[in-house]
This record gives C-alpha cells, sequence and structure tokens, in this order.
C-alpha cells in the first residue's frame, strides 16, 4: 500500500507549520525525513494520523489506497489508524501505559479492530514479541513496562504498532532516546520488518546516520516544505538544495561546526 | 592543576530485600582545570552514580574523590563544606531540576548567594547563557526545554563553581537544541577556567565538545584518552563496539553493527574482565582476571 501526501498544508492556531507537503511511501520501502526542530516533520506524522491539535486547519490530500485520510469522517478514520496505520513514538517510556501489562497494551486494539478473541490475541501477542526479539515471550507478557529495559520497551512500542498487521508504519525518533548500541538494534529490526512485511515506513529523524543506515528515500524538510526529496545515496552523497548541504556539513566532524541555533 | 581526583572509587546501591548493586566499583578519574572530560557508556553503567558522589549525593564505599585538594564528604541535611560548593551540577532534566514555583532570577541568587557575590546581577548570568535579562521575572514554565537547561547552567555558574558537572544535560532536549547546550556549557566552563565533566550517551555530541573521553562499562573506567585519538584508534573491544554502533551518514544503506548481548546485572558482575561475556576477542585470561590497569583496561592493551 502506498502513501501519498500531496500539497499538504496545516495552521495550528495563526501559525502556517506546513505550507504544501509532498511525500510518497511505498510499500517495502523506508521514507526518511529529515530536518531540524520546528520544521514540520513531527506534525506531518501526526496529520497522517489525524492527531493534529483540536482547531487546526488542514489542505491538500493524504492517499491512502485511494481514500483520502484529510477528508474522512472520525469514525472511519478510527477503523484505519492502529489497524492499518500505526506510529512509534520517540519516547517508550511515556508511549507505553505504565500500569498495564504488555500483554494487555498489544492485545486492547487487536481485539477492538480484528475482534479476535482473548485466547488468540494472546497467541499473537507471543509471536510478536518473538518477531521483535524479546526474550522469553511467555513470561514477557505479564509483566509492566518498568520491568524492561529502554530499548527492550521501544520493542514492545513497535510489537503493539504491530499488532493489527499495518501497512503503513510511522516512526518519530524512534531510536533518539536510546543508547547507540540498542539503537542498532532497533534499527536493524525496523529494516528487517519493512523487507519481511513490506511496510511502508516513514521514519522522522533529525539523525542523517540513522537516515543513511535504514532509509531508501530521503527527503528534507525545512520551515514547512520539502525542500529536497531523492534516493538516499544522491542525497547524502551529492546533495542539490543548499539546505541539505549545511545540514549535512553541520555534522560534528574534523571542523567542529554546529547546527543552526534553534527557534 | 589537576582539580577533580577520583580515585578507585566504590559506589554501592542498597535496597532491602535485595542484592548489593556496586554501581561504582572501582574507577578513577581526573579532571583539571580548563579541561572538558566527557564520560561516555551505555545506560546503566553507573555513570549518574559517579557523578552524583562527586557532588556528596550519593556516600562512596571505598575509594577517595577529592574536588580541588578537598575530600568530598556526603551532603548533610543542611550546609555542606564551603570548598564543595565549587563542585555544582546540572542535572537531566530541567522541568524537574528548576522549582516550577519560584521566579528564575530567584532561583539564579540562590546560586550568588552561595559564592557571596554581591556584585554580580541574576541577570548578568542569563546574559551569559544567551537570554535576554528580563527572564528573570518569569517562571520556569514559561519557557522551552533548551531554555530551562540555560537557566538551569546559569544557576549553576552562579554559584562560581571550580568544576561543573553534566549529568546528561542534553538528553532530555529537543535534538536541535542539544549540540548547542553542549557547547553552551563547554564555552562557559572553559571561559571561567573550571574544569567539565560532561556526562552523556550520546557519543556525537562528546566528541564535538571533550578533550579528553572516559569510557564508562558496568562500574569501571575501561578506557581513556584524548578524544580525538580514542575516535581515530579505539583500542578496548567495548570503545570499538561503541564507536561502531554509531551509524555514518555515508549514503550507503549500512547497518551499524549491533553489539551482542545486554548489559549484565551489576549485581551480579561476571567474573575477571566485565566484558568478556559480550567480547569478540575474549581470551582465556579475561575469564578469571580482571585488567586492573589503565589507560585501556584490556589484557590485549596491557602496558608493558
Amino acid at each position: 500500500m502506498t502513501l501519498t501526501i500531496s500539497g499538504l498544508k496545516v495552521s495550528i492556531r495563526e501559525a502556517e507549520i506546513l505550507r504544501g507537503v509532498d511525500l510518497t511511501v511505498s510499500a517495502g520501502h523506508v521514507h526518511g525525513l529529515a530536518g531540524e526542530s520546528g520544521s514540520g516533520k513531527t506534525v506531518t506524522g501526526l496529520a497522517v494520523l489525524g492527531l493534529l491539535p483540536h482547531g487546526s486547519r488542514t489542505a491538500g490530500t493524504i492517499d491512502l489506497a485511494g481514500r483520502d485520510l484529510l477528508a474522512m469522517p472520525a469514525k472511519q478514520l478510527n477503523a484505519v489508524r492502529g489497524a492499518e496505520i500505526a506510529m512509534v513514538f520517540q519516547d517508550p517510556a511515556t508511549s507505553l501505559h505504565p500500569m498495564v501489562t504488555v500483554g494487555v497494551q498489544l492485545t486492547e486494539h487487536m481485539r477492538h479492530h480484528i475482534g479476535v478473541g482473548r485466547k488468540e490475541a494472546r497467541e499473537r501477542a507471543l509471536g510478536l514479541l518473538a518477531k521483535v526479539r524479546i526474550p522469553s515471550p511467555e513470561t514477557a507478557v505479564d509483566r509492566y513496562p518498568h520491568q524492561f529495559s529502554g530499548g527492550m520497551r521501544q520493542r514492545i512500542a513497535i510489537a503493539v504498532a504491530l499488532a493489527c498487521e499495518p501497512k503503513v508504519l510511522i516512526a518519530d525518533e524512534p531510536t533518539t532516546a536510546l543508547d547507540v548500541t540498542v539503537q542498532a538494534g532497533i534499527l536493524r529490526l525496523l529494516r528487517g520488518l519493512c523487507d519481511d512485511l513490506g511496510l511502508a515506513v516513514l521514519l522522522v529523524t533529525h539523525d542523517l546516520g540513522v537516515m543513511s543506515a535504514v532509509a531508501d528515500e530521503v527527503s528534507v524538510m525545512k520551515d514547512g516544505l520539502v525542500v529536497e526529496t531523492g534516493p538516499r545515496g544522491q542525497v547524502l552523497t551529492e546533495p542539490r538544495h543548499a539546505y541539505t548541504r549545511a545540514l549535512l556539513e553541520s555534522l560534528p566532524g574534523d571542523d567542529h561546526k554546529l547546527p543552526q541555533e534553534e527557534r | 592543576m589537576t582539580l577533580l581526583t577520583i580515585d578507585d572509587l566504590v559506589v554501592e546501591h542498597r535496597t532491602p530485600g535485595r542484592p548489593l548493586v556496586r554501581a561504582v566499583a572501582g574507577a578513577s578519574l581526573t579532571v583539571a582545570a580548563g579541561e572538558v572530560v566527557g564520560l561516555v557508556g551505555e545506560s546503566g553503567c553507573g555513570k549518574s552514580t559517579l557523578a552524583r558522589a562527586v557532588c556528596g549525593l550519593h556516600p562512596a564505599a571505598a575509594g577517595t574523590i577529592t574536588v580541588g585538594g578537598h575530600p568530598v564528604t556526603s551532603l548533610g541535611l543542611r550546609s555542606r563544606h564551603r570548598a564543595l560548593t565549587g563542585a555544582q551540577m546540572v542535572f537531566q532534566d530541567p522541568y524537574a531540576s528548576l522549582n516550577p514555583r519560584r521566579r528564575v532570577g530567584a532561583q539564579i541568587a540562590d546560586g550568588l548567594r552561595t559564592a557571596d557575590d554581591r556584585t554580580t546581577a541574576p541577570e548578568d548570568l542569563l546574559e551569559r547563557v544567551g537570554l535576554p535579562r528580563d527572564f528573570a521575572e518569569r517562571f520556569p514554565h514559561e519557557f522551552s526545554g533548551g531554555q530551562r537547561q540555560r537557566i538551569a547552567i546559569a544557576r549553576a555558574l552562579a554559584a562560581r563553581p571550580s568544576l561543573l558537572i553534566g549529568d546528561e544535560p542534553i538528553s532530555a532536549l529537543d535534538a536541535s537544541a542539544q549540540a548547542h547546550v553542549a557547547r553552551l556549557m563547554r564555552d562557559l566552563a572553559v571561559e571561567s577556567g573550571a574544569g567539565l565533566l560532561f556526562i552523556s550517551h550520546d557519543l556525537s555530541v562528546v566528541r564535538l565538545i571533550a578533550d579528553r573521553i572516559a569510557v564508562m562499562y558496568l562500574g569501571k573506567i575501561v578506557e581513556t584518552g584524548p578524544t580525538a585519538e580514542v575516535w581515530a584508534d579505539p583500542k578496548h573491544p567495548y570503545t570499538r563496539a561503541l564507536l561502531g554502533a554509531i551509524p555514518i551518514p555515508d549514503g550507503r544503506g549500512v547497518l551499524p553493527t549491533e553489539l551482542p548481548g545486554d548489559v549484565p546485572d551489576p549485581a551480579d558482575p561476571p567474573s575477571g574482565c566485565r566484558f568478556h561475556p559480550r567480547c569478540p576477542l575474549v581470551m582465556d585470561v579475561c575469564l578469571d582476571r580482571e585488567p586492573e590497569f589503565g589507560p585501556v583496561a584490556c589484557w590485549l592493551h596491557k602496558p608493558a
């Protein structure tokens, strides 16, 4: 399934956050979305899921298999998100419910969306935990999030996102809160899931190294616009847009330059 | 001049009904005046416990810590020895480390009072960390994470520290603010002639600001050296694994190398070298004898 965003504009209160974003994420591909904070990366992800703050105004289309998600009534959208489109957030410590066992968090929306029974849901949950390589799923499923390390929690959050076998996965800075050694594992997992399940992954990250490791296509955002899109190798080695060059040059290297001043 | 000397420090966490955890198990480290030392390692390796011990927030079970020649004693309920206020800490989460009910200026003034500084105004410090002077009248909730961390840095600097400690001061911040706050801490510390012990799990930022780097694994410092040298030629297998896990933006799509296994339980560390169960180059000697030397605590790099 292909996710196509065209001419997406989003205004929150009086501020124009997105000013016409075009983006295509195809099945089996990881599309990396880079840019500094405030450029609209996260808002793009939230718009796809219909999670924009109340009172936001939108224009343009977000097309998923011939349906426009922006024009969809709330009830229909509820059936799509969580089931066909899922999201992984930056911080697994806050995206998982601290007082509910891993098993319940994995099966809750599975039972709601697919309507599977309690027993089958548990079986599926065990399978998911194994898929994201959590050791001994049988005991893990009855534990609470605080009993896991940060990397394991993010694996669980990914398992929760995959519970209803979505076609599109939006990962917003999924490894930013993790150690590099753990990050390596999560990146391998994401890449593997994308290849094995044919997921379309939109990966939002500020880390061009992460981008280079897993993304097939890369888009660079600045001030609510996509300024450059292209295959990973081209964007990262022969950037056409001046801003992409500036981003690449701002990486800690021998010259010790710093990224642009924060907002 | 050596500002901070940590010698064979041991810090233990005791929880009733649980086995004793040696979070820091014999670590030695020095920080000189005007020097920036980056302490890196995976979460749970004891970096933060070490920093807290330096400030007297955790008692040392064995070993010594001296700041400017004075031994650090555990922080009492009311006051601490004057000489020890020379070590100031910037904590990880500026949402928690600033008092939400007091004005920013008043909190910075606390630091000035500690240093008996009657000439500097809180506004001057705000200016030094790159914030407008009129922020002093406002409350912490009015600011973004990056601004709050700048305020926390201003408060720490107000006490005129000879040693500034940053315990993951950038990990709660937005990605684009991280490098700035790190660079700001470096510049301010070096400018005032203080030493900086900068703790972070983000190696790319440490590389940016540290003169010297210390790599910690399971309560021990396994490698120290000048940042550029360690980066160009990491010697300890753990340092290699850590640096090898950083993805490089070369556009080639190479997935970073994964370090197999998890960090062992510090309550029950492995025998011999603590890294041996995960080490790709493990030898017989590693299983039963701990490498107790530096600058690279590995049997492959035993000093002659």
